[in-house]
């Protein structure tokens, strides 16, 4: 593990340093605090730095953005860096960011030892995180690293069986983003299968389970206690906008055609090949999603795609495609799940798949400094 | 004692429960701070975002179409282009106000057509209270009373306009004012 800690450490610092090269090539400006003001600001990150700033606050501000589709949780951490000095706030919160992905990293680290007890698996999964295509979402100020150590965390501690930890972990991350809900899900297929083991599937054992789980209080409250960022925060937004759904309706201010397609603009990427590359951008997405979701099911991964599934179904019924590849990052088990797939092929194809994301990433990287909004 | 703090978890359980109940009716029963949030968010009637205090008009403020000041005014469906030509599609091109004092007021429009003539029925809350038409190239003034019972209780107008000879649902308007 040590060897590990140190190639973790190695390769985030790595990475980090290519950003700025790709910074500096691509803009030909050498300024690393307009680097990290590039790592700060872009996209939703301005969002988050508002609400740092003033808050939910919005008698005061514009509010033409609709800041509180943004959950409080990572502003508020940012609220630590003085946001008085520019500089100094942005300098903050990307190296903040950064060092909860390092402490994610390192679990995720553990969580792979644990539970696929491969090394070569754990340093794929460290190369495709740090350079891999789209992982620059960790290197921003975007909820993707704070969100990414809570739900890795959550998981490590269901996989000790610990579901008072993994609530609160759930209670945490449902306040970071509403897709963290679902960690009630693998801790729900968890428990029944740790119950069902060794036992045969009937109504008198389906009966026991009920009692034996009104019984297990802990358990119950761990469940309960998930989705309580969320609806703190739901709270919240009726006492400020009279609108608890408030964060839901934001994107509606956005004027993204494709919000309100769903499923349909995926059908019709399919069509529209040529004509509309957008959609058939996250079609692709989509298609890669679902075969993450058939290898997961394949390798029996039920704990993970319990947390797999609805992440991936939640941006098709919410419309939210431009979102689609930063969920599929976000929700750290597609690369899990994918690792699982890249370590059992042969030498070759498994190099060929990594440098091809790795290549990727830097078309990724340019586009987030170019602000193309595929990226957002 | 050994009792009360077995029960301790399931009263912590029931406590969560009736609040998550609690927002999920909030959830279902909104009451939005203010109308433009109403308007946009919830009702879907106007097709931008105006901010909170955006739909608000002082009495004798002169929109020229065109501007943003008159476009997020604008119904969801109706829109305008570059010839200050407002399109509509469904029934009518409709434009909302906030903030009106409860009083009879006029309504004073400046037209002109850029490519065709036609008639326009106007409206107030669904009541039609008068109709103009415009020529090519030539401006026209017009003006209309507006009774306060047409005023809803929040102070929200809303006018809309209806082209007579339904060509292709739309209509030309250079500046609008109330008064």
């Amino acid at each position: 593990m040590k060897k590990t800690l140190g190639f973790i450490v190695i390769s985030v610092l790595l990475s980090r340093i290519m950003l700025y090269i790709i910074f500096m090539l691509h803009t030909g400006d050498y300024n690393i605090i307009s680097f990290f003001g590039e790592l700060a600001r872009n996209f939703d990150c301005g969002s988050y730095v508002q609400i740092a700033g003033y808050g939910y606050n919005y008698d005061q501000i514009p509010n033409i953005n609709c800041e509180w589709a943004f959950f409080p949780l990572w502003p508020f951490l940012m609220r630590i860096f003085p946001f008085d000095n520019g500089i100094l706030f942005n300098i903050g919160i990307v190296v903040l960011s950064n060092i909860l992905f390092v402490i994610a990293l390192i679990i995720a680290a553990k969580y792979l030892y644990d539970t696929r007890k491969k090394h070569m698996q754990v340093i794929l999964f460290i190369i495709l995180m740090t350079f891999g295509m789209y992982s620059i979402y960790y290197s921003v100020a975007y909820a993707e690293a704070l969100y990414f150590l809570i739900l890795i965390l959550g998981f490590y501690f269901l996989n000790k069986r610990n579901y008072l930890a993994v609530g609160i972990c759930g209670a945490f991350l449902s306040a970071t983003r509403i897709t963290g809900v679902f960690l009630v899900f693998p801790m729900i297929v968890r428990y029944i299968m740790d119950y069902f083991e060794n036992k045969k599937i009937n109504f008198l054992e389906i009966k026991n389970f009920i009692l034996y789980t009104l019984k297990d209080y802990k358990f119950l409250f761990s469940i309960v206690v998930v989705p309580l960022g969320l609806f703190l925060y739901m709270g919240y937004l009726y006492e400020i906008l009279g609108d608890a759904w408030a964060f839901s309706r934001a994107h509606l201010a956005w004027d993204r055609e494709i919000t309100s397609t769903s499923i349909f603009a995926l059908i019709k990427g399919v069509f529209e090949f040529g004509r509309n590359m957008e959609e058939f951008y996250y079609l692709l997405w989509w298609l890669l999603g679902i075969y993450i979701l058939i290898v997961a099911f394949k390798e029996k991964k039920y704990v993970e795609l319990a947390m797999l599934l609805p992440t991936f179904v939640s941006p098709l019924l919410s419309g939210q495609l431009y979102s689609y590849p930063r969920f599929f990052i976000g929700s750290v088990f597609s690369i899990i799940i994918l690792t699982d797939k890249i370590i059992k092929m042969e030498k070759y194809s498994a190099v060929y798949i990594v440098l091809m994301s790795c290549l990727l990433e830097v078309a990724c990287v340019v586009a987030w400094y170019d602000e193309l909004l595929v990226m957002c | 004692m050994k009792k009360i703090v077995s029960i301790m978890p399931y009263i912590i359980i029931f406590i969560l429960c009736i609040f998550y109940v609690d927002v999920f009716i909030k959830i279902l029963n909104p009451k939005p701070i203010n109308l433009e949030y109403k308007m946009y968010f919830i009702d879907k009637k106007i097709g931008t975002y105006p901010v909170i205090g955006g739909l608000s008009y002082n009495l004798g403020d002169v929109l020229e179409a065109g501007d943003y000041n008159l476009y997020k005014r604008c119904a969801r469906g109706t829109n305008f282009d570059e010839d200050n030509r407002i399109y509509y599609k469904g029934e009518k091109a409709s434009f909302y106000f906030l903030d009106i004092p409860y009083q009879d007021l006029e309504l004073k429009l400046t037209t002109v057509a850029l490519d065709r003539p036609s008639y326009v029925e106007i409206f107030v809350s669904g009541k039609k209270i008068g109709e103009f038409s415009y020529s090519v190239d030539e401006e026209l003034e017009y003006s209309f009373n507006i009774s306060k019972e047409l005023l809803d209780e929040n102070g929200c107008l809303c006018i809309e306009f209806f082209e007579k000879n339904n060509l292709d649902s739309s209509i030309f308007l250079k500046n609008i004012r109330i008064l």
